[in-house]
């Protein structure tokens, strides 16, 4: 009995009473979507000079109002899921359109900056912004391979756009295209692995295939394939070795508020949707995809390192230390569990601080004679601007693992998660990782702080400051505090591990 | 209350320092360091020497969910440390050069590391100990690079911070496997005393957190960072750094390693194993301080012979020997500090620090040389000056080990006389009608001019740490009495 | 489970046999009597001026695209016909909804002048 007999026979029985109710499952999402529509609308009708402003406008309005959403749901103990199984409106996907909202507001104002200093269009950086983001909130809020791979294209369409943003910038375009053939590539894996699963399994809807498939299919050639062609998939799309030659080119030529938004948001969302595929739909052949996921952990945490020590440019060197975080955060994917998936939240919300405020700090360099990412570019900045400095230290030792800061206490969650789940020689292995990272994180610092001839005080740009300050401050506070989004990581994490039968 | 007042406070004068003009920070500092101090001396007077477990305590959850909680406690062996940590950051902001570059962030940094090293005394809790532990490797690293004050400082931080991270978060591993093998689901150290996990995972976490503490001692194969850092580190900074970060190795080792795996027994017994090290140690750095001609690194390397009897004293797993070991730290926590500045001042009057070619200053800094023969002779332990106490218990507690250990470590302490007094008489005095040779001696003519002697505030600074050597030397019960008070469980129980 | 798909590798076997022997019978068999015109390539009768790859305006391309995209939206609009009844006035607004989105493209493609040809 398949679903379009089950249409041709009997009429469905859609109340409006449901409708109200799916819809209020996705409220922040379609809040978002909403926004983008009025604000591309705006685009189109405005005269010039108003355009810019008031996309902002609503792209902020938007965010806030979808914040309030998912908070308010999320007070409210979560939702449940809609629309007969294809996305869901739980905690976990409330955590992560929380954090996206926050990560929105936030590369708004980075943006505005960046867009006036350089002298490019303002609106569609917006909209596109919003555009991944309805896209990076809908992968979290997926739970059928259908809306999983549409709102992986969503998002993945908008970045590729955004990341040719810069027009007469050839390494933008040059990006682009890169990033346009190797996310094809991957989302051609990512397809073919969903219809194996599918022809394995014969459903869509995670929690169907994981009633579908038990334990002793592990030996089946086709789910097994299908698994693989996932991994791999996914591997490209959080950047890990050895799938992570694009990220290093991408990010570079991306202009910075895009590098900033995609590193921490797409690995963010990737990360949700690894989690809720593998965790919730695959959980009964866990072994099969752990080992895969390790191999890919290990190559990224050793890769992502060892370059990211020779890099000239910061935004390489973000790169590559972005792939080896990608690797530690696979380490609590691996553990799983409630405690593996909340470490790998909470590490993501402390990632998304840390990283885009490194970032940020790059903005505040810019010039219209385009951006400065060299290593070179920073050094005397703590005597050009101090706080900038200070700021800029403290993301690379939290980057670093360095207590209080908040990057010690997410490696101590992931790395306690999986000495629990046994897996101690990854421990061992994402430790001598880390000791390497040090060297380059360091070695930012060390620019920071060498005192240059350039003494000339920097430009005031007052967004991209509140957003290096933010940043800042939640890496302090929430490295000494991490109850607070430790206790949402774990509320985030349970609706996975539901699904899975845990 | 207080316990956290007593590592905040100098956080908070860090913090501070950045809104302060550069002239007064010196005194803004001052300030920091010293009430801490009076508060470390206010905990020191009211604790009580007849109380078992912590003292001061202070409890509060941290992290609810994975069973860690903020927990400050004071006890027997954390007390002078305490104390002595406090002094010696009082000490160096005092030391700090007017002229000294960038002077607020040398301070604040300074402070962080006072911060930093007293909440790891502090600390009762295995997560807790563990920040501080890692916290306190910044203010180093910055300390080390960017006010070397001679050399590579960059190429000797990252090599100081590698090789201590290579530690530290393997050490980080052996505390998240503390935790999970234990069973127990706490990071309280109390709690963990009591329950310890089988021989053979005693064995891993003893070589992961082992590591760490060993590396930052150093334990001889392990010093390789420390000639390097010590030789570019400020003086100032070096007072603090030496004589107090080197013990945090230590303490760590009496804190964590004693109590915690009592029986690191698999394919070895690390327990075993550890000793052997300590007495190589004591040779390998007496030798080495016999080989170099820089004054600094003699120090540098007298140091890494000392602490192989802090080391040896805490793993002859007995009473007499583990107190020696925290005697010792404090001797050598006093006496350290004290050599490195009499060498700073000397090379700031003469220019060099090459053994070499100084000669006969004692004519021409008399009071100088008289305070170098008190440090030099307490360090060389003399009897009636402080580290004679903290050796002899340590030996004795090696005896009863083992007898041939404590004669090995004998024959170490033999030799730290030849290398102090050789650096002693070579610098000081000169044989009846030697000259200072070639071009030197006209360099050394006109740096040291007539008379040079140490100034009424170089006296002021030095003259705290030589008055403690000999009361120390003359009255050690003051340090021994309250040492008993202990806040965990050993399984040697001290009386 | 893999053997359900027999059949299907069964039939993707006769294709490719079947086609493959048409193609060589009629190599085989056939006269083979080639001159120019003949190899000329066809394009519906008329000969060919120039070669086939040159370089075409990128206005082609966007107009293509444009038309593409516009053309696999409409798509939509064949299943939802075939259910449309069982959807009731549920699948009426969606759909209102769905157009509605691609009025919004279309006035912002406008606009910003990609329907203009220079």
């Amino acid at each position: 009995m398949n679903g379009l007999q089950l249409a041709a026979t009997a009429a469905v029985d859609y109340p409006p009473s449901q409708a109200f109710g799916d819809l209020s499952q996705i409220a922040p999402i379609a809040t978002l979507a909403v926004a983008m529509i009025v604000a591309i609308l705006a685009d189109a009708v405005l005269p010039f000079p108003r355009r810019g402003p008031v996309v902002m406008a609503i792209s902020a309005a938007g965010l806030v109002v979808a914040f309030a959403f998912a908070f308010g749901s999320w007070l409210q103990g979560g939702g449940h899921s809609a629309y007969f199984g294809f996305v869901t409106g739980d905690n976990f996907a409330l955590y992560f359109e929380m954090l996206f909202s926050v990560l929105g507001l936030m590369t708004l104002v980075v943006s505005h900056a960046y867009v006036r200093r350089r002298g490019l269009y303002e609106a569609e950086l917006h909209i596109l912004t919003l555009a991944a983001l309805v896209g990076m909130m809908a992968l979290a809020a997926a739970t059928s391979l259908v809306t999983v791979f549409v709102a992986l294209e969503t998002l993945s369409l908008a970045l590729y756009v955004a990341t040719g943003y810069s027009r007469r910038d050839t390494t933008s375009q040059e990006a682009a295209a890169k990033y346009l053939l190797i996310g094809g590539f991957a989302s051609a894996f990512v397809l073919y692995g969903m219809a194996l699963v599918y022809g394995a399994s014969g459903s869509t809807l995670l929690p169907e295939i994981n009633k579908a498939i038990t334990a002793n299919q592990a030996s089946n050639p086709i789910l097994i394939l299908g698994v693989v062609m996932l991994a791999v998939g996914f591997s490209f799309k959080i950047s890990g070795a050895p799938f992570h030659q694009w990220t290093p080119d991408v990010y570079q030529g991306a202009p910075l508020p895009v590098t900033a938004f995609m590193s921490v948001g797409t690995k963010a969302a990737a990360f949700a949707m690894i989690i809720r595929v593998f965790g919730s739909g695959l959980a009964n052949v866990s072994t099969e995809w752990q080992v895969l996921l390790a191999f890919v952990a290990v190559l990224s945490m050793v890769v992502g390192n060892l370059a990211a020590i020779v890099q000239s440019s910061v935004k390489r060197l973000l790169a590559y230390s972005g792939i080896a975080q990608g690797g530690y955060m696979l380490v609590g994917v691996i553990a799983g569990g409630r405690d593996g998936v909340a470490a790998v939240l909470f590490y993501l919300a402390a990632y998304v601080f840390m990283n885009f405020g490194a970032f940020a700090v790059l903005t505040v360099l810019v010039d219209r004679r385009g951006e400065h990412d060299q290593l070179d570019d920073l050094t005397g900045l703590g005597y050009r601007n101090q706080p900038l400095g200070i700021l800029m230290t403290v993301f690379m030792l939290s980057l670093a693992g360095f207590p209080p800061l908040v990057g010690f206490i997410g490696k101590f969650f992931l790395f306690r998660a999986a000495v629990a789940g046994g897996w101690t020689w990854l421990v061992v292995i994402a430790v001598l990782a880390s000791v390497i990272s040090v060297a380059y994180y360091l070695r930012v610092v060390y620019h920071v702080w060498t005192p240059s001839a350039e003494q000339a005080h920097l430009r005031r740009m007052p967004g991209p400051l509140v957003a290096v300050l933010a940043s800042g401050i939640l890496a302090l506070i929430l490295g000494v505090f991490p109850t607070l989004i430790l206790v949402a990581g774990l509320t985030g994490a349970a609706p996975v591990l539901v699904a899975a039968g845990h | 209350m207080i316990l956290t007042a007593v590592w905040l406070l100098p956080a908070l004068g860090a913090l501070a320092l950045a809104f302060v003009p550069t002239v007064q920070a010196r005194m803004v500092a001052a300030l920091f360091a010293l009430a801490s101090l009076v508060l470390t001396l206010v905990v020191a007077v009211g604790f009580d020497p007849a109380h078992h477990g912590y003292q001061f305590e202070q409890n509060v959850s941290w992290i609810p969910q994975f069973g860690v909680s903020y927990h400050l406690g004071v006890d027997g062996v954390s007390l002078w440390l305490l104390v002595l940590n406090a002094l010696l950051t009082v000490i160096a902001v005092f030391a700090t050069d007017r002229r000294m570059p960038r002077m607020r962030g040398f301070l604040s940094m300074l402070l962080l590391l006072e911060g930093a090293m007293a909440g790891l005394f502090l600390a009762a809790d295995l997560l807790l100990f563990y920040v501080f532990w890692e916290g306190m490797l910044i203010p180093a690293y910055f300390l080390i690079w960017l006010w070397a004050e001679s050399g590579d400082g960059r190429r000797a931080a990252i090599k100081f911070i590698l090789y201590t991270l290579v530690g530290s978060l393997l050490a980080l591993v052996g505390v998240i496997g503390e935790y999970i093998y234990t069973g127990a689901r706490s990071f309280d150290l109390a709690f963990l005393a009591t329950h310890h996990p089988n021989p053979g995972i005693q064995f891993g976490l003893f070589f992961l957190l082992g590591l760490a503490f060993a590396i930052k001692v150093p334990l001889f194969p392990f010093h390789g960072w420390l000639p390097d850092a010590y030789g570019v580190s400020p003086t100032p900074f070096l007072v603090t750094f030496a004589g107090v970060m080197g013990k945090t190795g230590a303490y760590a080792m009496l804190r964590i390693l004693i109590p915690l795996l009592p029986q690191p027994q698999a394919w070895w017994d690390w327990n075993a194993v550890m000793p052997v090290l300590a007495v190589l140690g004591i040779f390998w750095g007496a030798l080495m301080a016999l080989a170099q001609r820089d004054l600094k690194q003699v120090v540098a390397y007298s140091s890494v012979s000392h602490m192989g009897f802090i080391v040896l004293g805490i793993f002859s797993l007995n009473q007499q020997g583990q107190q020696g070991a925290v005697v010792q730290m404090l001797n050598h926590g006093i006496i350290i500090p004290a050599l490195f500045l009499l060498v700073a001042w000397v090379a700031a009057r003469t220019g060099t620090r090459d053994r070499s070619v100084l000669k006969d200053l004692a004519p021409r800094m008399p009071v100088l040389t008289g305070v170098f023969l008190i440090v030099t002779l307490a360090a060389l332990g003399l009897p009636g000056l402080n580290s004679f106490v903290g050796e002899f218990m340590t030996l004795l507690g090696a005896w009863q080990l083992q007898p041939w250990l404590a004669v090995a470590a004998c024959v170490g302490l033999i030799l730290a006389p030849i290398y102090m007094l050789r650096m002693f008489q070579g610098v000081m005095y000169a044989a009846p009608g030697e000259q200072l040779a070639g071009p030197l001696q006209e360099a050394g003519r006109n740096q040291v001019a007539a008379r040079a002697d140490i100034t009424g505030s170089e006296l002021a600074i030095i003259v705290p740490l030589v008055l403690l050597m000999i009361f120390l030397g003359l009255y050690p019960y003051v340090v021994t009495h309250p040492m008993p008070a202990l806040g965990i469980p050993y399984p040697v129980p001290w009386r | 489970m893999l053997s359900d798909y027999a059949p299907l590798v069964i039939y993707a076997v006769i294709v490719v046999g079947v086609v493959g022997l048409l193609i060589t019978l009629s190599n085989l068999l056939g006269p083979q009597k080639p001159y120019k015109s003949k190899l000329l390539p066809y394009e519906s009768g008329i000969v060919p001026v120039d070669p086939a790859r040159k370089r075409y305006s990128v206005r082609f391309y966007l107009t293509a695209m444009l038309f593409i995209i516009f053309d696999v939206e409409a798509v939509f609009f064949y299943p939802w016909a075939v259910v449309l009844r069982q959807l009731r006035w549920y699948g009426v607004i969606e759909m209102l909804v769905f157009i509605g989105i691609l009025l919004v493209a279309l006035v912002h493609i406008w606009r910003k002048g990609g329907l203009e040809w220079e």
